[in-house]
């Protein structure tokens, strides 16, 4: 070729490399300068070279905890939001009267309340506050401050939409006591409330800030352990220590910063590279597959499992044929292979489920094995469902053609439901849409079947249940059942474990029997973490708690 | 020409009436209520009141006809409303992110010059060689790889490969110009490819065509040097479609860039209109889209003057 454009090519090759080496491996920002493990690198060595941490290890200052989330931190107002992403960046600059041990996750101990009370007819808690607070601008934090965050959270103001009315529906009333003190009275006893009250929902706001300004939704000023530095729409939430923090000694870090990348597999990259130091929660942890990665080739990076508390929920309109029958309903409960979904959809992370979640109040798996739609092999549930099927008139199934409505999220687990009820006879046609339009053909009740992604906040019957009463928010097939709507208030009132559990057992098998949804299985949520990141300890469940990280520290190379 | 450019300039206006009009239909016919969304988002049972109440917050009961009215009217006054989502003016927004995206755009610009006038030239001149056909094979390559594919494997590759990625935490080009560099560098490149494909093959076939041209006969009759016939004779004049092609094709980029910007995590103006049409935000899914629709029709009348300026022998009649 011609010698000019041989030059031509030669100087363009050049002028890239030199270009991107500019660009090549600098220490990623805000990582110590540990690099990860390449996929070529598996030297047993290094394994081992990263101690564990010991119990006595002295935590150390400095450094950013760096967070991925996948939505952006439009709204700091987090009284009126119930959405992790809007939840999640903010939690380190606020406290709750009190909160869950960062510790020890199993245990509530007080935060802003140095100790609390229970009248004994179980309806008054007393809460004590602790001297000496501040806000982020120098005001001090009063009892009057706590009282007015409670008004506003159980009875909004006008134009204001509070996220939290649901846990103070059975409110008496809010009370200053004095000074330092304050109540809340509910009209009936309430045996999870300390279990929601302890969740990153109950922050307080500077009383002052609200009454000028009617919401926080441009502000962030509270009383935690970070102050808000510099927020950029779209990309980033940064916060910074906040040195006059009432717990002695803490914050370790210097500073935590959410960045805001809506792609999964970035979010994956910037994990992976040390860019983020810890995943977020829910959409933002970490899939199976990733999770495998992250197994396979980078051995040296922490990953925390816990239960998440969600999972795909299929929804059936009990005001349409022909799911307005129980017999088909359940036909449909019971042919289902929720083991066979969990292995193929869930990649086998998570727990096959019915609607009592994984801890304290699950059925044993010999007892779950017994239930209808659970038994294995899968041949007795079939044949029974046909059965049912053929008594309310559709020996050979039906077609659903439309009112299959899907979110898209969920389009995988519904592919795999339809293909489920195939044997039955039953062929339904899915119709896909995003969560804008799903949102309100729901709500319009335009659907047979609505398969949604659902996740509770806490691993308590009284939430988990919540949604299957007479004219619940989350009602979407309109189902009610007076028998539910009683056992679940009477679980609610049972202070006795023994007693709560017959009568959860109860709710439970009423609720299978009627089969107003189907949540097939419990789903992990995966947290990743670089090994530098200490003392974080996860949450058995649930992903609304422990996100302040008052008490993490970042470990020096 | 001023009267053309006058003319011309004028002659935006219905245009833009008539695209702000379309969007504006396009956007209530579709499925999703905006009043539902801002309630369910709040985490809110949307009872009828209440739903009523925010579609009279965000002007949702007013006459269709009344409502397109204000919007139009904002607009002409530069106030555009503010976002439904996240409560800011949409022409700050907008003034946030169009810089971001018009960087973008034009560095793929640059990239894709830089890789198609040589490589479309070089195939003209070696017309039918092995670096002909390896060229055009590329180039094919080029356009029928979408960009999101190409954007994440390059992603995926620099992870696997070197451990590193873009830096997170965007900075503007007169912030930080080194690390502004480093994340866009990438994104460019991607869009640069997929852009060059196509320039390739235009200045190739623009270039075959000149080249049979009597006068550039003669300058190799006079015996000048490859480099001056391709340079000084052909290249110029083979150049002015390639012009147009560029200019419309900027255009069009700066309204395409949306999947690379989520992937690459630039916060430009791709990625704001995408999350405000999943979230129903009126606002600033309309004026973004008159925005882009003015762009390009600016662009389109840039192209014109600047073929124009370029091409003696075209002169803009009054």
């Amino acid at each position: 070729m011609p010698l000019y454009v041989f030059r031509y090519i030669l100087a363009s090759l050049l002028a890239s490399v030199l270009v991107l080496a500019s660009c090549a491996p600098a220490q990623p920002a805000g990582a110590p300068s540990q690099s990860p493990q390449g996929p070529s690198g598996q030297a047993p060595a290094q394994a081992t070279a990263v101690p564990k941490p010991s119990p006595a290890a002295q935590p150390q200052r400095g450094g950013t905890l760096t967070i991925s989330t996948g939505a952006d931190v439009t709204d700091f107002d987090i009284h009126q939001n119930t959405s992790i992403s809007l939840l999640q960046p903010l939690v380190p600059a606020y406290n709750m009267l009190v909160q869950y041990d960062p510790g020890d996750p199993s245990r509530i101990v007080g935060d802003l309340a140095e100790s609390w009370s229970l009248s004994t007819d179980g309806l008054t808690y007393t809460f004590k506050l602790r001297p000496g607070i501040t806000f982020h601008d120098g005001q001090p934090m009063t009892v009057d401050d706590v009282v007015y965050n409670m008004e506003r959270m159980a009875n909004p103001p006008k134009g204001v939409r509070s996220g939290r009315k649901e846990q103070f529906r059975m409110l008496d009333k809010i009370e200053k006591v004095n000074e330092s003190t304050m109540r809340i009275v509910f009209k009936e006893p309430y045996g999870s409330f300390m279990a929601q009250f302890a969740t990153d929902w109950f922050v307080i706001f500077p009383k002052s800030l609200l009454e000028k300004k009617g919401d926080m939704k441009k502000d962030v000023v509270g009383t935690g352990p970070f102050m808000l530095k510099n927020y950029t729409p779209g990309i980033s939430l940064e916060l910074v220590r906040y040195d006059k923090y009432f717990k002695k000694d803490m914050p370790y870090l210097d500073g935590v910063t959410t960045y805001i990348i809506k792609d999964q597999s970035t979010r994956f990259a910037a994990f992976r590279t040390g860019q983020v130091l810890m995943t977020g929660r829910i959409f933002a942890a970490l899939s199976p597959s990733e999770a495998r990665t992250v197994e396979k080739d980078y051995p040296n990076l922490v990953l925390k499992r816990f239960s998440g508390l969600q999972g795909p929920w299929f929804v059936f309109n009990t005001k349409r044929k022909p799911f307005d029958d129980v017999r088909v309903r359940r036909a449909i409960f019971m042919a289902l292979d929720r083991d066979a979904m969990l292995k193929v959809i869930g990649e086998g992370e998570g727990v096959v489920g019915g609607f009592l979640s994984p801890g304290e109040w699950t059925l044993s798996e010999k007892e779950m094995r017994q239930t209808a739609g659970y038994r294995v092999p899968k041949a007795a549930d079939i044949a029974e469902a046909k059965k049912l099927l053929a008594e309310a008139g559709y020996p050979n199934g039906f077609d659903v053609p439309t009112g299959f409505v899907v979110r898209d999220l969920v389009q995988r687990p519904s592919e795999f439901f339809a293909g489920q009820l195939q044997p039955l006879g039953i062929s339904m046609k899915l119709e896909v849409m995003e969560t804008t339009a799903q949102s309100s053909r729901t709500a319009k009740r335009d659907f047979a079947i609505t398969a949604q992604f659902n996740a509770s906040r806490i691993n308590d019957p009284d939430e988990l249940f919540r949604k299957y009463i007479t004219n619940a928010d989350q009602a979407y097939g309109d189902y009610s059942d007076p028998e539910v709507d009683r056992l679940l208030v009477e679980q609610g009132r049972a202070f006795d474990p023994v007693k709560r559990r017959q009568l959860l057992l109860q709710l439970s098998q009423r609720l299978e029997e009627t089969a107003p949804a189907i949540s097939p299985y419990w789903e992990n949520t995966i947290l990743g973490l670089w090994p530098q990141v200490r003392g974080f300890t996860p949450p058995p469940s649930g992903s609304y708690m422990l996100n302040r990280y008052e008490n993490v520290w970042l470990a020096a190379k | 020409m001023r009267q053309y450019l006058a003319r011309r300039l004028l002659l935006l206006v219905p245009v833009l009436l008539l695209v702000s009009a379309v969007i504006f239909i396009m956007m209530r016919v579709l499925p999703g209520d905006a009043a539902l969304v801002a309630l369910t988002s709040a985490g809110e049972k949307p009872t009828p009141e209440r739903l009523a109440e925010v579609r009279a917050e965000m002007g949702l009961d007013r006459p269709v006809f009344e409502q397109y009215l204000r919007w139009v009217g904002g607009l002409v006054r530069l106030d555009a409303g503010v976002s439904t989502l996240t409560g800011q003016p949409v022409t700050k927004e907008i003034a946030q992110r169009f810089p971001v995206t018009f960087e973008l755009a034009m560095l793929g610009v640059l990239v894709s010059l830089l890789i198609a006038i040589p490589l479309g030239t070089l195939s003209a001149l070696r017309q039918d060689s092995w670096m002909d056909y390896g060229l055009r094979v590329v180039a094919i390559g080029g356009i029928a790889m979408p960009t999101f594919w190409v954007g994440t494997l390059i992603l995926l590759l620099l992870v696997r490969l070197f451990g590193w990625m873009p830096p997170l935490g965007f900075k503007g080009l007169f912030d930080d110009p080194g690390r502004n560099f480093q994340q866009l560098v990438w994104p460019a490149i991607v869009l640069g490819f997929n852009m060059a494909a196509i320039v390739t093959r235009m200045t190739r076939s623009q270039m075959l065509e000149v080249l049979r041209q009597d006068y550039v006969r003669t300058a190799w009759a006079k015996g000048l040097r490859e480099r001056v016939v391709v340079y000084r004779h052909a290249l110029k004049n083979a150049l002015l479609p390639v012009v147009t092609l560029v200019g419309i094709q900027s255009a069009h980029l700066l309204g395409g860039t949306v999947i690379i910007e989520t992937i690459f995590v630039v916060p430009g103006m791709g990625s704001y209109l995408v999350n405000a049409i999943a979230g129903r935000d009126y606002p600033v899914t309309q004026t973004v889209i008159v925005v882009f629709s003015l762009v390009t029709l600016l662009a389109n009348l840039g192209v014109d003057i600047l073929y124009g300026w370029l091409d003696p022998r075209i002169r803009y009649a009054g």
